[in-house]
């Protein structure tokens, strides 16, 4: 399975990469930001994108806003730093498959890739 | 009874005291003139007096007849001319009058005693001319002293009316006087209270201006703490979260890899994580650090700035000097952080803005304020236009100036392009409750 990251923190970055990695995904990527993030789900088409929410330039609501206008199938997993009802809603209303938040266990996050 | 009442009362005497006069003097000049006319009208019928002779000669009848008609009209003139001068005596005659009446009467005697040769010649005889010029020489002196009592008389009555007039101007002057009086206190007056609405007015637009003031410094505040706790939750969103939930991937990870049984791996993964902490151990230490620098704790002001000039400008071409040694008393905690976030503010701009430069720090007491003034010789800029700075740096000068006010201090800006850039700042003293000042030994730079 082909994952796309896009997180603009290095040190998180680096380790979702090798622990997908680990995991057997095919880890792409990974995008630092939401214009990258972009760009490579429309060139790379991806199976599932992991996306950040907080990001400077275009953040993660706003790229899975363009990303889901071209691939209506990709599966959007955020991962965010927010535990936050209204950003979530709002990810649901964009078509996101799934709403986490950073610190979860890591079988959450394999779980919401493949589901 | 207050001080205007009294100046009106003196003002309404004064005016009445004029207007009485003035009435007088007006009559006096009346009565003058009256006794002109009056004199006028006896000099008229003394000419007919001397004229009703003469005209003896061309009246018709017999010389009785004429006698009798003649003795009519002189009796009538007498009788008038008498009359006029009984009235101007028992009014308030001249001197000059009592002397007029004499002669006159005189020549009404002389008159009359000539009367029957006149009648009775028929022709102007050498006595009848005698007589005439007797009584001519009477009448003249008698017109003659009524000339001068009618020129006295009109002299008076120009005097008088000179009075008048000059009481006219005296009671005008007086009541101008006493208006203007009344006037400049009245004005004095309105003047002090204009002075005093002036002196209200101004007070209250600066009550005013100071309520708008404290309503903005407030709303600013309440930004800055909101800016500050805004910027507080970037600084734990970016830094510790994401380290400490990559720390927790991490562990998934590590006890993945053990379960595998794949040392190497997890002893490599184990050093990521330790060294990620570590990181985030100084992250979260600087972020604590800005919050409330704990060498302000530990030490004094001046060793804080001179750890923020270290912090902030070390591996920068910026040579700098903090002189802070005689502010190393121990101030309240709410100014030492003012100074501080100040200085710190200020010396990340000359990093900015002045690389290059020289820059000075110096703090020190003034009886019950403390100055403060951060000076570099960079490249200055426009004073006027702020906002050729990054948002930032204008952000930042505004910061530092509402957080000096929010202490009741003063900041001020004074920089043009190519004339480096200074910063002064006077802060209300107020120290720890149990500090004095003193002079310490070797703490700053």
């Amino acid at each position: 399975m082909r994952v796309l990251v896009v997180d603009d923190d290095v040190t998180f970055r680096r380790m979702l990469v090798a622990v997908l990695d680990d995991e057997g995904f095919e880890v792409l990527g990974p995008a630092t930001d939401g214009f990258e993030g972009v760009a490579l789900a429309r060139s790379l088409r991806p199976d599932a994108i992991v996306l950040d929410i907080r990001m400077p330039g275009l953040d993660g609501l706003a790229a899975a806003r363009q990303i889901r206008d071209t691939d209506p199938a990709v599966r959007l997993v955020f991962l965010s730093a927010y535990d936050d009802q209204t950003l979530q809603r709002e990810a649901e209303a964009l078509g996101a498959n799934d709403f986490l938040v950073k610190g979860c266990r890591l079988s959450e996050l394999v779980d919401a890739l493949v589901r | 009874m207050s001080r205007t009442k009294l100046v009106l009362g003196i003002a309404l005497l004064l005016g009445l005291s004029a207007i009485v006069a003035l009435v007088a003097l007006e009559r006096r000049a009346a009565g003058s003139r009256s006794a002109q006319v009056s004199l006028a009208n006896v000099s008229t019928q003394l000419t007919q007096l001397v004229l009703v002779p003469l005209t003896a000669t061309t009246m018709p009848g017999t010389p009785a007849q004429k006698t009798a008609m003649l003795e009519g009209k002189l009796r009538a003139q007498e009788q008038a001319i008498l009359a006029t001068l009984d009235r101007l005596q028992r009014g308030s005659p001249p001197t000059e009058l009592g002397e007029v009446g004499k002669p006159l009467r005189g020549a009404i005697a002389a008159a009359n005693a000539g009367l029957p040769i006149w009648v009775s010649t028929k022709e102007m005889g050498p006595a009848a001319i005698k007589i005439l010029n007797l009584q001519g020489t009477t009448l003249y002196a008698a017109l003659h002293g009524l000339d001068d009592a009618n020129r006295a008389y009109g002299a008076r009555a120009s005097a008088s009316e000179n009075e008048a007039l000059g009481g006219s101007v005296a009671v005008v002057a007086i009541l101008l006087g006493a208006f203007g009086f009344f006037y400049r206190r009245s004005e004095s007056s309105r003047r002090r209270i204009n002075a005093q609405g002036t002196r209200l007015r101004l007070a209250l637009a600066e009550l005013e201006a100071a309520q708008i003031d404290r309503a903005q410094l407030l709303h600013r505040t309440v930004e800055i703490a909101e800016h500050e706790r805004i910027r507080v939750a970037a600084d734990l969103h970016d830094g510790p979260i994401q380290s400490l939930t990559a720390v927790t991937l991490g562990f998934d990870l590590l006890a993945r890899q053990l379960k595998r049984g794949e040392r190497e791996k997890a002893l490599t993964l184990v050093e990521q994580i330790r060294e990620t902490l570590g990181a985030e151990t100084v992250s979260l230490r600087r972020l604590m650090t800005e919050l409330r620098p704990p060498i302000l704790d530990s030490r004094n002001l001046g060793a804080a700035l001179d750890d923020c000039a270290l912090q902030v400008l070390d591996g920068s071409a910026v040579e700098w000097n903090v002189d802070a040694t005689r502010a190393a008393a121990r101030l309240s905690p709410e100014l030492e952080t003012v100074v501080y976030r100040v200085v710190r503010e200020a010396l990340v701009n000359v990093r900015k803005h002045a690389p290059g430069a020289h820059a000075s720090v110096t703090l020190e007491p003034a009886g019950d304020l403390l100055r403060l003034a951060i000076v570099d010789d960079g490249p200055g800029f426009d004073e006027q236009e702020p906002l050729r700075h990054t948002q930032g740096a204008r952000y930042g000068l505004i910061g530092m100036r509402e957080r000096v006010e929010s202490v009741g201090g003063t900041w001020s800006l004074a920089t043009a392009p190519g004339a480096g850039t200074r910063i002064e700042v006077t802060l209300p003293l107020k120290l720890r409750a149990d500090a004095t000042w003193r002079e310490p030994a070797g703490v700053a730079a």
